[in-house]
């Protein structure tokens, strides 16, 4: 079955994470994406690999899979045309180039919305289009900087200048596609396409609700996870009912507590959480983090174990739900992606195939949608059109 | 302007921050989302704040804008009957409920579907609907702990054991709201409703692309680029950008050492990227003295990418976060005036917006069984003093 983006067409124009992040989604969902690169193509390809390496590193693979790769020169008067040609047969541009580059090549959304009324006109970039900032380059790490991000986690780890993970890149990703099924949506009842634009900066703080918490309230969210017999537990204490913190004080071993009158009801144990806490924590130290889980999991109290990715690669759940598949790319051989994880019943979201190599499907895409010859395909390459 | 959602109904049994993150996602592009909560309200709406708050936390007030609040207490029969005649008259139903409570409700995609075959039926928990983790309970942080997430922030940090910084439960509601918008443009097609699961462990693991680069590859992703200077810290690009002559000479000034235009290891481009690493000590340690605004204006126009590092309370009064109006104020009836995040996807033809405060508990509850299913005041009356709505 196909996915429910089926017979959607995205013209991407995208490239590094932020973008590609977001055109991986859709054609996860079975639209049609078709990556056009000019040259050696997206310089994310070779992006935190070693400089002697032939081949695209796995972020690339990891977030172009699926798409179709075509190449095609933007600064040729040529290469315009044929661009102009393949927006009036798609449904989507999208583009995260610096601020103003589309309209230096002519191809601003004033003008394709001219080319296709129908066309949605989608954008992301460090600080958004507008703003003093808006010409300022940005990627993932300058974004965590200036968002807050970088912040909150130095407080959170208690030292300052460390390396963040964080998701700089992705959260403007994922709101754009957001936007795009929602403009693909409204299209179907207006008839008219329209343009979006998501800013990275903004995009970020929208993901960062625990930090405006603690910044709004003054109250930290939840505790770091306790250590335990062998390794980290994630566990913080709920409000329990009293039914079940008279099962949780046995389950601790320390059945004594439930008639203890510091405890004695929801309200008492709110005011001495922190005593309770270093309660839950001694208990935590001396068990191991299957027993923890199996114990706290009984309580139906969600917790659990810190894992390394070593862990997570052998884990049987992840395995029964085959959350990763295997796929063959030409150079990389295969790699493991994770499979698209918004599981539909009907329209089923998959991965068909590895990313593309620069221009990979040339002669497909010209030939299928502007009915180009192969001789025709040749001679524009010759011309650096293509 | 209407929003894009403009007349699509969602059903929202979530509760805590995964599922409303959705619902929130789905009432920013103009979704009328009915709230249903059970009697005294999703405990969400006071965690992380002190024992006796009187008030939403600010987690639950940012979520929950736009949404209208019915109570309805799905342990009783006439209130499952309430929320069955809902879900005939909605596009969207959305839950994440730990595994079998929609079961014991009888409102699970399999009796529900029936009643309405346009339904589209969103789910999501922490491990999914299958697999033998399934029917374990999560929230952010054990999913930031079970998804890696935060083994590998204490990679980065150095120090386990604290608190890292993640997107357990957001991840799994945009990926659910992508879900739901996909499936609604099917439906245009198709016309019929379908069920979408999204377990938050995979949500995540699809957001840690950095974290797959490093794991399959061994190579590392940006390397250590913060600095500290007079006011804080400036986070450096990975790498000295490549620059003109001109450019050089500008940085030279900026960093004091006009001396170095005439040293032939910086003399060309070639040179200066030969040497990048001594070229990128001497940028580093001369900004030490400066403060972040200086280094970043100094530097962003050579081509560099770093930026400074800003905490959230400069980040609110930021220049371009004001002129861009990221941030709206809005007056809740109990919390007073609030700050809230704006929706951050701006379309041009159908807005995104915030139009309501979150709500209280049960305060729609009169308006939506009147206006949506007919009640008379007296039926509503009844089913209060029954306990089946609140």
């Amino acid at each position: 079955m196909p996915g429910p983006l089926r017979g959607v067409r995205i013209l991407d124009l995208t490239h590094v994470l932020n973008g590609p992040f977001c055109t991986m989604l859709l054609a996860h969902m079975g639209a049609e994406v078709l990556k056009i690169e000019y040259g050696s193509g997206d310089r994310y390809r070779h992006s935190w690999m070693p400089p002697d390496a032939n081949r695209d590193g796995y972020e690339f693979l990891m977030v172009n899979s699926n798409k179709k790769g075509i190449t095609l020169n933007l600064k040729h008067e040529k290469g315009t045309e044929i661009f102009c040609e393949l927006v009036k047969k798609s449904d989507v541009v999208v583009e995260n180039f610096s601020l103003g580059v589309m309209e230096r090549l002519g191809l601003g959304y004033e003008t394709l919305r001219e080319v296709n009324p129908r066309i949605i006109y989608a954008t992301s970039k460090g600080y958004g289009e507008s703003g003093p900032y808006a010409p300022v380059r940005a990627n993932a790490s300058t974004i965590m900087a200036t968002s807050g991000w970088q912040n909150a986690a130095q407080e959170l780890a208690h030292k300052p200048g460390i390396r963040a993970l964080g998701i700089g890149d992705e959260a403007a990703g994922v709101s754009l596609a957001l936007g795009i099924c929602a403009a693909l949506y409204a299209r179907e009842r207006t008839g008219r396409g329209q343009k979006l634009e998501v800013a990275m900066q903004e995009a970020l703080m929208g993901f960062m609700v625990s930090s405006f918490h603690t910044y709004f309230e003054n109250r930290p969210v939840a505790q770091p996870p306790k250590q335990c017999a062998d390794g980290y537990y994630a566990f913080h204490l709920p409000d329990l009912p009293d039914e079940l913190w008279r099962r949780f004080a046995t389950a601790m071993g320390r059945a004594e507590l439930a008639e203890d009158p510091r405890y004695a009801g929801a309200k008492a144990r709110r005011q001495n959480y922190h005593e309770l806490e270093e309660l839950v924590s001694e208990w935590v130290r001396g068990k191991t983090r299957r027993e923890l889980w199996e114990a706290l999991s009984a309580l139906g109290l969600p917790s659990g174990p810190v894992l390394s990715l070593g862990e997570l690669m052998k884990d049987p759940h992840l395995e029964e739900r085959k959350a990763f598949v295997e796929i063959e790319h030409s150079q990389a051989g295969t790699i493991k992606v994770l499979a698209p994880w918004a599981r539909f019943s009907d329209t089923p979201s998959a991965i068909t195939r590895a990313a593309p190599l620069v221009g990979q499907d040339n002669v497909e895409v010209y030939g299928e949608l502007l009915g180009l010859s192969a001789e025709e395909v040749r001679r524009l390459a010759q011309e650096g059109v293509i | 302007m209407a929003g894009a959602l403009d007349g699509i109904r969602v059903i929202d049994f979530t509760h805590a921050l995964n599922g409303p993150f959705c619902t929130m996602l789905l009432g920013h592009l103009g979704a009328e989302v009915i709230k249903v909560e059970p009697p005294g309200g999703d405990a969400f709406r006071r965690s992380w704040m002190p024992p006796e708050a009187q008030v939403d936390g600010y987690e639950f007030l940012m979520v929950n804008p736009n949404k209208k609040s019915i109570v309805i207490n799905l342990r009783t029969q006439q209130g499952v009957e309430l929320a069955r005649r809902l879900i005939m008259i909605s596009d969207v139903l959305v839950e994440n409920y730990f595994p079998g409570t929609m079961e014991r409700f009888g409102l699970d995609y399999e009796s529900v579907k029936s009643l309405n075959p346009r339904l589209i039926y969103a789910s999501s928990r922490g491990y999914g609907d299958s697999g033998p983790y399934s029917r374990y309970g999560s929230n952010a942080a054990v999913n930031n702990a079970i998804s890696g997430w935060t083994h590998k922030a204490w990679e980065y940090s150095g120090r386990p054991g604290t608190k890292a910084l993640g997107v357990g439960d957001e991840v799994g509601g945009v990926s659910l709201a992508v879900g739901i918008l996909a499936a609604l443009y099917a439906r245009e097609r198709a016309g019929e409703a379908q069920k979408i699961e999204v377990s938050m462990q995979e949500a995540l693991l699809g957001f840690m692309t950095s974290t797959w680069h490093e794991h399959f590859t061994g190579n590392q992703v940006s390397g250590k680029g913060i600095v500290e200077v007079a006011d804080g810290h400036f986070n450096f690009p990975s790498r000295i950008p490549e620059m003109s002559d001109e450019n050089w000479r500008r940085l030279a000034v900026f960093i004091g050492r006009e001396d170095l235009t005439q040293d032939p290891r910086f003399a060309t481009s070639e040179a200066r990227n030969k040497n990048r690493a001594e070229l990128e000590r001497l940028v580093r340690a001369s900004v030490r003295g400066k403060t972040r605004r200086e280094v970043w204006e100094g530097l962003r126009d050579l081509g560099y990418w770093g930026a400074p590092v800003l905490s959230v309370s400069e980040v609110l009064s930021d220049e371009h976060i004001k002129a861009r109006e990221a941030f709206l104020q809005v007056e809740h009836p109990v919390a007073g005036g609030i700050t809230l995040v704006a929706p951050w996807i701006r379309m041009s033809k159908t807005p995104t917006s915030i139009r309501q405060v979150s709500p209280l508990v049960g305060q729609h509850t009169d308006e939506v069984l009147k206006d949506l299913l007919g009640l008379t005041p007296e039926e509503i009356d009844q089913l209060r003093a029954q306990g089946a709505v609140q």
